[in-house]
């Protein structure tokens, strides 16, 4: 039966058709598509099944091999396992505070931010607050070390009642542990600009991470020195 | 990709390993019995899709072709040593265009040269430490353990079923025997050890899982085919000779499936008897019967399916990552699975 219809479809075809095409025709692309789902599903399932059954070997490996009452019932032990949870819990908290303050200790300033496309801000303004908020700016999606990105927002200024000149400069990224990626791998443009009241102009943000740059969440600041009002923070993730 | 590029991506990689393994073969005695034997599979020239994945999955993640290396050359040895053993196991005579080891040794001295190179497998890993951390070599040490356990977990199931005749086999069966034996081992720890080096361990290495194993089934569906009817000179091994083996291919489970009752008595007949005493004529009809009843048709099939499904998860994984050489090479080497004569 199968043979006919394959025979059937090579008849019906039009000159100058493919040769994968005509493979596909031949196979009876219904029939193919069908078995093609049936053999993926049965082999998806097996892996599931397979995967499932490793992880509970693997459980009562873990159950034999280690005794989990004696490890309770041992009070010097589970001090010990306490202390050093601890600590690294506390070093996690130190390295996230100190990334902070380094942040908060130099912000100024407000900037309305938007984004373009995949780059899209996350607006933290807040009408009633505006003078001591910090506005945080960030790439929705994770980078990859040697990648680049381009974030843009807008910035205005709706209380001078004359042209203020905006000069923005920027901190280096901070990451976790001590990481730290360079200024120099950021680029804003344009760098100064004068803005007239109600005016609003757009910047762009380039950043281009270092080839070894280490994974995880960076944070650096974008301020103007002459003016307090001024101040954003650029946050990133590398993955 | 041109095919071209990508296998002297796979040359080059290979060649890297190669170097790397022998700087852990040690230069002394004894040498006539192990150690010069031990440089024997490994100079034959494999494939090299085990080093090859593992180095480009590292590089596509940041990594460099060193971060990778003792990773890779412990994967070789461990690939090596398999072979040595599968061979004396599967009574094989020929393997790259030459002897098998047990064929041109014997079979103790070929299970012993196995022995020393799965040794010889775990000192790369050690290695690690000194380029990756203890971290991140702990890891792959664990990788390691779980795709050697897996490899023999599914030669056991394979061997228990010739050693017992199982017949009554089917397409499930199959997929969990090749799961076990073949994929983690060929691709799945490959690719996931390659991008747990090069992203320092950020990448969830479950994310391969499919990618590796529908990969690997097509890979080892492709090799059950040219086993059947390759140019044996290209394939290097005795055309046909998984038929005398009795090996559980997915072309001889389909056959039992499809045969009437005269041929499957006929077929389970000649699988009963010892290897050595299964006749070429007997083979050549089994052969035949596959072509009639649509066996190998069924098997190419299974492959091509499960290239695309490869193709699919390979898309959705590295998509989102910069385009390289690298992660072409990965595109296509699951093409090339189906597509390669030998």
């Amino acid at each position: 039966m199968r043979e006919g219809k394959a025979n059937d479809a090579k008849k019906k075809q039009p000159k100058g058709s493919t040769l994968a095409g005509d493979l596909f025709d031949a196979l009876n692309p219904n029939d193919l598509l069908s078995n093609a789902q049936k053999v993926i599903s049965t082999a998806v399932n097996v892996l599931e099944e397979e995967i499932a059954a490793g992880i509970l070997a693997a459980k009562k490996i873990e159950k034999k091999v280690i005794d989990v009452e004696d490890i309770r019932d041992n009070p010097e032990d589970l001090m010990n396992r306490i202390r050093r949870d601890t600590h690294e819990a506390v070093d996690l908290f130190m390295d996230a505070l100190a990334a902070i303050s380094k942040q908060l200790g130099l912000l100024s300033g407000t900037i309305i931010k938007e984004t373009e496309n995949a780059n899209k801000a996350t607006p933290a303004t807040n009408e009633k607050n505006k003078e001591h908020m910090v506005a945080v700016i960030e790439h929705e999606e994770p980078l990859h070390p040697g990648e680049t990105a381009v974030l843009r927002m807008s910035v205005a200024d709706d209380t001078a009642t004359k042209p203020v000149k905006i000069q923005l400069q920027k901190t280096d990224f901070f990451g976790p542990l001590q990481q730290k990626i360079l200024s120099k791998n950021c680029q804003i443009k344009p760098a100064v600009l004068m803005l007239k009241t109600g005016d609003t102009k757009e910047i762009a943000i380039h950043i281009k991470l270092p080839a070894n740059c280490k994974p995880g969440h960076y944070n650096a600041l974008l301020y103007d020195p002459l003016n307090p009002s001024v101040r954003t923070v650029i946050g990133i993730e590398v993955v | 990709m041109y095919e071209a590029l990508m296998k002297s991506m796979l040359q080059q990689y290979g060649a890297d390993t190669l170097k790397g393994i022998h700087h852990f073969i040690p230069d002394k005695e004894p040498r006539k019995y192990l150690y010069n034997l031990v440089h024997d599979y490994p100079n034959r020239g494999g494939k090299g899709f085990r080093p090859g994945l593992c180095i480009a999955s590292c590089k596509t993640y940041g990594g460099t072709l060193d971060d990778a290396l003792y990773s890779a050359v412990s994967l070789e040895l461990l690939h090596n040593a398999f072979l040595i053993h599968d061979d004396v196991e599967d009574e094989s005579l020929s393997r790259r265009n030459k002897p098998t080891m047990h064929e041109y040794s014997n079979r103790a001295i070929a299970i012993n040269v196995g022995d020393a190179m799965n040794v010889l497998g775990l000192y790369p890993l050690f290695m690690n430490k000194e380029k990756l951390g203890q971290k991140l070599s702990q890891q792959i040490f664990l990788e390691i353990q779980h795709m050697v356990t897996e490899s023999v977990e599914g030669q056991a199931l394979e061997l228990g079923w010739r050693k017992d005749n199982v017949c009554d086999l089917n397409d499930t069966d199959y997929l969990r025997m090749i799961l076990k034996k073949t994929c983690w081992y060929t691709c799945m720890h490959p690719l996931r050890i390659g991008a747990i080096i090069g992203s320092h361990g950020n990448v969830k290495p479950d994310i391969f899982n499919r990618l590796g194993y529908f990969m690997g089934t097509a890979f080892q569906i492709q090799d059950d085919i040219l086993n059947l009817v390759a140019e044996e000179k290209k394939y290097g091994k005795e055309i046909g000779g998984d038929i005398i083996e009795g090996k559980r291919t997915l072309m001889l489970i389909h056959l039992l499936q499809k045969s009437n009752p005269t041929e499957k008595d006929g077929i389970m007949e000649f699988l009963s008897l010892p290897i050595r005493e299964r006749q070429n004529e007997k083979a050549a009809w089994i052969l035949d019967l596959m072509q009639q009843r649509g066996s190998i048709v069924h098997a190419k099939n299974t492959a091509r399916y499960m290239a695309g499904a490869a193709l699919k998860e390979y898309y959705t994984i590295f998509s989102r990552l910069p385009d390289s050489k690298d992660k072409s090479f990965i595109e296509s080497i699951i093409l090339y699975m189906i597509n390669r004569d030998y």
